[in-house]
């Protein structure tokens, strides 16, 4: 039961969130925003009060109260946004983390009089201290989780009379309990798609509710164009069993329902409603489930290869490939289901912009594009601390004061903008500022300050010397603030994109400000890899950019020593990237390849031992002691099981082409 | 073998050739014999390669090369150690017994072993001193060391 209030708390708020970021960047106030935060507050006003969290009920509701103000005339707000925003921030502050802490076991409400009396504050400040129209005292704590009969005028908005188009009658499922609670989430799911809802029993915060629901079900008499997309929100839910037409009308058993309906559904209803599902699931289950897929096609192929060391084994051959299929269907659904959009996200971004300005006394703008891209919870939470601490670097030293913009002819309003993108299997998230740029003269001064210059000053390229960034130690942020401490730094971005298997790049104009690129792999699911050999070790990359695997034999026709180095002509002279001077290992002199690969960052041709094998290779990352620095030198990303149940060991094509690139320039051909 | 017993207070006594050290035993997850280690290019000498340990990767630093020791032997066993921070292997020649950890504990000065990446503390827990590896002081050397490596210019042929 707590479990359930927490995650739908947690969905209103973050829509409160998002809504309220998005007010922010349009520095507006709708009528339309007003309604929305009105009717979270008034949603988690009820759920808390049922649940009988006097503190977060009593808050809420007079949160309420104050967007009474605005609710009927949203122009009032108009030129008091900062301020209402301020005020909107403490007390989503004090729902959320009272909302963390609900499910710990040793969990003490903390006291709503503060964020109350600021409520109220404002409450005079904007009404000269006249009673709020249509506002209650707030309900004595002793009093709940009694329900709220003042409630009803409230309600009446979307509750007016019986008089409706379709009746339905829903049954929940035997044993789900918190009926009524579960039955007054439905009803605020269909909010939006109906002009009028009656429900029976018509107060679902009574506490009879329940019993009520369970011997009779829960009868909704709906005013609605849109029945269909009432129907799949109501089929949807897991505790619903069945929804019966009881005006005349069929039954719509639970399953059937679902999918002849969701092509109907608009694309962006799809997501909505991906999202409500998604919020029902617990994060920690896909997890596993993935997981264990993982294990699933690794243990598979393991079998694959032993089934095909069996003579006459053809009939087991055929029930491999249909298990192989099966799992990767498996297996894709189950990423599907784990990607979140990334405007789910965003809004933290600008809370931390926006306290950064307040804070800094700076005027700044954040501009989010891509906010529609689906991507992969795990890889958006990994680069989460990366995002904030770019963010915080570009508000805190990129971004200069207003009088030093307005002296240098800019905007004084500075422009961070933060895009997502999506390349081929990659995604790109760029964080760019109009600000001062990186001073390089410092940066080096720094490095050569800390003794982590590896040549003489004089000979580190301009490049190089931004990336003296990402090393330990040498991140510019050196006042402290209140987002300092975190123990996140340039060479932790670094480290967390590349534990991603991705890679990080940085330029930056002085005086016209800096741009940091963060290109991670947006699938951590399996891929088709072939196998072979670099002396002892066993390597894998994807079979995807291979063009050709020729054998020496057939290379030599096309290979040719310059300078010492060893060039092959494709459809360019490319030179050879020789892993087994990477990897600082013997070459058997007989066995070797060149593996041609080409992609659309480039091309690079490879110098390998024999090629073993392929396989579906679920890569698994590299334990974090082996950091950033020996992943940069010797280009791998991580390692997966090999089907002879040994580790081999994978490495990222970027980085072989990148390497391949670097040789061709320093031999000018 | 896996450590299922209530180890609060324990610790798990192993070897590398004659020199003898402990790890707290409730950091211990399993000790086991003969794996199979998979040695990674350009690896430092005291990184003795990974193993998959339970669906997941971890590194199994040398004991011996950690402690600067210099005989020759089989490293025969792995200790899997993890903590709220990390996991890792030791690889040692073997594990003999579980002693009571008296809990008094002095930081043991690095200079007095070569290796310097391992850290250790003295305990008492009878008659006579064990030098006890601390996990977290040893892995963040290490983690430290890796993040200094020099690998010079980039080679490709």
């Amino acid at each position: 039961m707590v479990e359930l209030y927490q995650r739908e708390t947690a969905r209103l708020m973050e829509e409160f969130d998002s809504k309220q970021a998005a007010a922010m960047q349009k520095n507006n106030l709708s009528a339309e925003d007003i309604n929305a935060f009105f009717r979270v507050a008034h949603t988690i006003k009820s759920s808390a009060a049922m649940m009988g969290l006097a503190d977060i009920s009593s808050c809420t509701h007079k949160m309420e109260d104050y967007l009474l103000i605005f609710r009927d005339d949203s122009k009032l707000a108009q030129g008091f946004e900062s301020r209402i925003f301020d005020l909107m921030y403490q007390f989503s502050d004090y729902v959320e983390n009272e909302n963390d802490r609900v499910s710990q076991e040793d969990f003490l409400p903390e006291s709503a009089d503060q964020i109350i009396a600021a409520i109220q504050a404002e409450i005079d400040y904007f009404t000269g201290g006249a009673a709020v129209s249509g506002s209650d005292e707030i309900q004595a704590a002793e009093e709940l989780p009694e329900p709220a009969v003042q409630e009803e005028e409230i309600e009446a908005e979307i509750i007016t009379d019986d008089g409706g188009d379709f009746i339905w009658r829903v049954t929940m499922r035997p044993n789900c309990q918190m009926e009524n609670v579960r039955a007054f989430m439905l009803v605020r799911r269909l909010e939006d798609l109906c002009s009028k809802i009656v429900t029976r029993p018509l107060n679902l915060e009574s506490p009879d509710a329940a019993a009520q629901i369970v011997k009779e079900g829960l009868v909704l008499t709906l005013c609605t164009t849109r029945e269909q997309e009432a129907l799949q929100q109501l089929s949807s839910s897991p505790y619903v069993l069945e929804v019966e037409d009881i005006s005349g009308g069929e039954t719509a058993k639970k399953p059937d329902s679902r999918g002849s309906e969701t092509a109907d559904a608009s694309d962006k209803e799809n997501v909505q409603s991906r999202q409500n599902k998604y919020s029902m699931i617990a994060w920690q289950h896909i997890m596993k489930i993935q997981n264990i897929i993982g294990e699933l096609i690794t243990a598979n192929t393991m079998l694959g290869a032993a089934i095909n060391e069996i003579d006459g084994g053809s009939a087991m051959k055929n029930e491999f490939q249909t298990m192989k299929r099966l799992f990767h269907e498996l297996e894709k659904i189950v990423a599907t289901v784990s990607m979140m959009p990334v405007s789910s996200v965003t809004p933290q971004y600008q809370r931390i912009i926006r306290d950064i300005a307040v804070r800094e006394g700076k005027q700044i703008r954040l501009r989010v594009s891509g906010g529609e891209l689906e991507v992969d919870r795990n890889i958006l939470d990994a680069l989460s601390n990366p995002i904030i601490h770019l963010l915080r670097n570009a508000a805190d030293h990129g971004i200069e004061d207003e009088d030093v913009r307005i002296a240098a002819g800019k905007d004084p309003c500075g422009t961070i903008t933060l895009k997502f993108r999506n390349m081929a299997d990659s995604l790109l998230v760029t964080v760019e500022d109009d600000g001062c740029g990186m001073d390089p003269d410092r940066l080096l001064k720094k490095a050569a300050e800390r003794g982590v210059l590896t040549k003489d000053e004089s000979q580190y390229t301009a490049d190089e010397i931004l990336e003296l960034a990402f090393l330990p130690g040498l991140s510019t942020n050196e006042q402290t603030n209140q987002y300092s401490g975190r123990g996140v730094g340039m060479d932790v971005v670094q480290n967390v994109v590349s534990s991603l298997g991705g890679t990080v790049s940085v330029s930056s104009t002085p005086g016209s400000g800096s741009s940091v690129i963060m290109d991670v792999p947006v699938s951590m699911t399996s891929s088709e890899c072939i196998r072979f050999a670099a002396g002892p070790y066993t390597c894998l990359i994807p079979i995807q950019p291979i063009v050709r695997i020729y054998s020496m034999q057939e290379a030599e026709n096309n290979m040719q020593t310059i300078d010492g180095r060893m060039w092959f002509q494709a459809d360019e002279m490319l030179p050879v990237v020789d892993l087994f001077a990477v990897f600082e290992t013997e070459m058997a002199e007989n066995n070797a390849r060149i593996i041609y690969i080409k992609d659309a960052k480039g091309s690079a041709a490879l110098l390998t031992g024999p090629v073993t094998g392929r396989q579906t290779a679920v890569e698994k990352p590299l334990p974090p002691l082996l950091g950033h620095i020996y992943r940069k030198n010797t280009g791998i990303v991580g390692c997966t099981i090999t089907e002879t149940g040994t580790l081999g060991i994978m490495l990222s094509t970027d980085w072989l082409i990148q390497m391949g690139r670097k040789g061709k320039s320093t031999n000018g051909n | 073998m896996e450590i299922n017993a209530d180890t609060k207070d324990l610790l798990l006594v192993i070897s590398s050739g004659k020199s003898r050290y402990a790890v707290a035993a409730e950091n211990v997850q399993e000790i086991i014999a003969s794996p199979d280690i998979t040695a990674l290019p350009r690896q430092p000498e005291y990184l003795r390669g990974i193993i998959s340990y339970k669906g997941d990767i971890i590194p199994v630093l040398s004991l011996r090369t950690l402690c600067g020791s210099n005989t020759e032997g089989g490293e025969a066993v792995c200790v899997i150690l993890r903590t709220d921070d990390f996991s890792m292997a030791l690889a040692a020649d073997g594990a003999r017994s579980l002693v009571n950890d008296s809990g008094q504990r002095m930081h043991a000065d690095d200079s007095l072993l070569d290796g310097g990446l391992l850290k250790l503390d003295f305990v008492m827990p009878g008659d006579s001193a064990i030098l006890v590896i601390d996990l977290q002081g040893t892995y963040h050397a290490a983690e430290k060391n890796f993040n200094s490596m020099d690998f010079g210019p980039d080679r490709i042929s």
